[in-house]
């Protein structure tokens, strides 16, 4: 039985998920219609609402300020190039953390003339706010995240909102490793756009969701129909939509406190193996279900691809592009080495993820780690 | 026979391939495996052990390592 510790990369899908979902691909077919839609068409616009009403009930938004898209790399291009083409100009920021998609999404907007700047962080993942202040003169929009996807820092939005709204900018949030876990309420915050993703939270993939505040204008991504308001034309996933409405009813906050306290079991676990160093916070400014430890003189893809031969799978913080190593920009950014960088994996836990599981875990990765390090190149202790 | 060439591939890759050689070959099934990354002539010899798997040969000659695996589970 493989043990899966890679819940941040994607989750299991609930069964209830996919039973809801078969019967939107065997009976229920339909694709939501117009005003005089047939009943298949009936069916699917209900399915969709339904799931509308779900998600912005749990986030305490309105289901008109809720669009569907196909991911979350969708949602942050529309969030972050829709806005930036509404306004036509100015600067946009983002921080060092981000996921690809938002650093690239960013990084793009250079194209069309847009400035942009990436923020730095402290050595625990938090976003520096002064150097936010002291970068908002002329910015259109910051887009950051609410918890980190790589290292599980939880960051302070209401202390961010407050600064970029202060100087009138907008706040894109990337809220998908958060969602379902930490509870959200996007008035509290208050974020103007924000994105949550279905199959993080034991829902499908193929399917997210992005809250658009009432009244912020941006500019779709696609040209088509009127379908999701226009801003987001085309074919809907309709069972996707129904399994991401489940996911989200299914949501329990107890899950979140059953995991926050394996992860710490399994954070202390690992940092008992020498040379061993936690990557971001402790305590309840850390996600529930991550955990990221650097291993001194071995390799995070050697660690992870000797697990997987023993049944435990989980993720490292680099990148395999090209058959090249890019040591892992999150750990870089907060003031980590290469050799942090490249050693780094990370654990995410679910809402199964049993006490049984993480010691197991912890012997696996302890037993490789020690005989790896026993043929390290690096100056293992042996 | 499952033959691999990583010759000039630098760690991770070598034990990459060799992993999933493993994964497609029957069980029976011959792997040779040549390479020049010498962490990683460690690194697949450790996998093999690890899993169980029968060592048949490890040679090395003019800087290249040659192992040869035989999946036995």
């Amino acid at each position: 039985m493989v043990i899966y510790l890679d819940n941040a990369n994607t989750t299991k899908p609930d069964p209830e998920v996919i039973k809801v979902m078969l019967e939107y691909l065997e009976e229920k077919y339909g694709t939501p219609g117009g005003e005089f839609g047939h009943i298949f068409d009936e069916e699917a616009r209900e399915a969709i609402e339904e799931a509308r009403e779900k998600i912005a009930k749990e986030i305490n938004a309105s289901p008109d300020e809720i669009i569907f898209v196909s991911d979350e790399t969708e949602a942050d291009n529309l969030a972050i190039k829709g806005t930036a083409w509404a306004k036509e100009k100015g600067k946009v920021l983002t921080s060092k953390i981000e996921r690809k998609a938002i650093l690239n999404t960013v990084k793009r907007l250079e194209d069309w003339g847009f400035d942009t700047y990436e923020v730095n962080v402290d050595r625990e993942g938090f976003i520096n706010l002064e150097d936010l202040q002291s970068n908002l003169k002329d910015t259109i929009l910051f887009a950051t995240h609410l918890g980190n996807f790589e290292i599980g820092t939880i960051q302070d939005i209401k202390a961010i909102s407050e600064i970029v709204h202060d100087k009138g900018a907008l706040l894109y949030l990337d809220a998908n490793h958060a969602f379902g876990k930490v509870k959200i309420d996007v008035k509290k915050l208050d974020v103007d756009l924000m994105s949550i993703t279905a199959h993080l939270i034991h829902g499908p993939k193929g399917i997210a969701a992005l809250y658009i505040r009432d009244g912020v204008k941006l500019k779709p991504l696609l040209d088509g129909d009127v379908r999701e308001r226009g801003i987001r034309p085309g074919m809907i996933n309709v069972p996707a939509i129904a399994g991401f409405g489940k996911a989200v009813e299914l949501i329990n906050y107890d899950d979140a406190k059953r995991m926050a306290k394996l992860r710490d079991k399994l954070i202390d676990l690992l940092l008992s193996i020498p040379d061993t160093k936690l990557n971001g916070p402790r305590g309840d400014k850390r996600l529930p279900n991550n955990v990221n430890v650097s291993f001194a003189y071995v390799e995070g893809e050697s660690i992870l691809l000797h697990c997987d031969l023993r049944g435990l799978v989980f993720s490292t913080g680099s990148a395999c592009y090209s058959q090249e190593l890019l040591p892992s920009h999150v750990i870089r950014a907060i003031g980590g080495s290469f050799e942090d960088a490249h050693g780094s994996v990370r654990l995410s836990l679910s809402k199964w993820t049993t006490e049984d599981e993480i010691v197991k875990a912890y012997e696996i990765i302890k037993d490789v780690v020690e005989k790896l390090r026993e043929i390290s190149i690096y100056g293992g202790k042996g | 026979m499952i033959k691999i060439n990583v010759i000039g591939k630098e760690c991770p890759i070598p034990l990459n391939e060799f992993r999933k050689a493993l994964r497609k070959a029957k069980v029976g099934e011959i792997i040779e495996i040549v390479g020049t990354h010498e962490l990683s002539k460690g690194e697949i010899a450790l996998a093999a052990d690890e899993t169980g798997q029968e060592i048949l040969e490890i040679d090395e000659k003019d800087g290249v390592w040659r192992i040869v695996v035989k999946k036995v589970r």
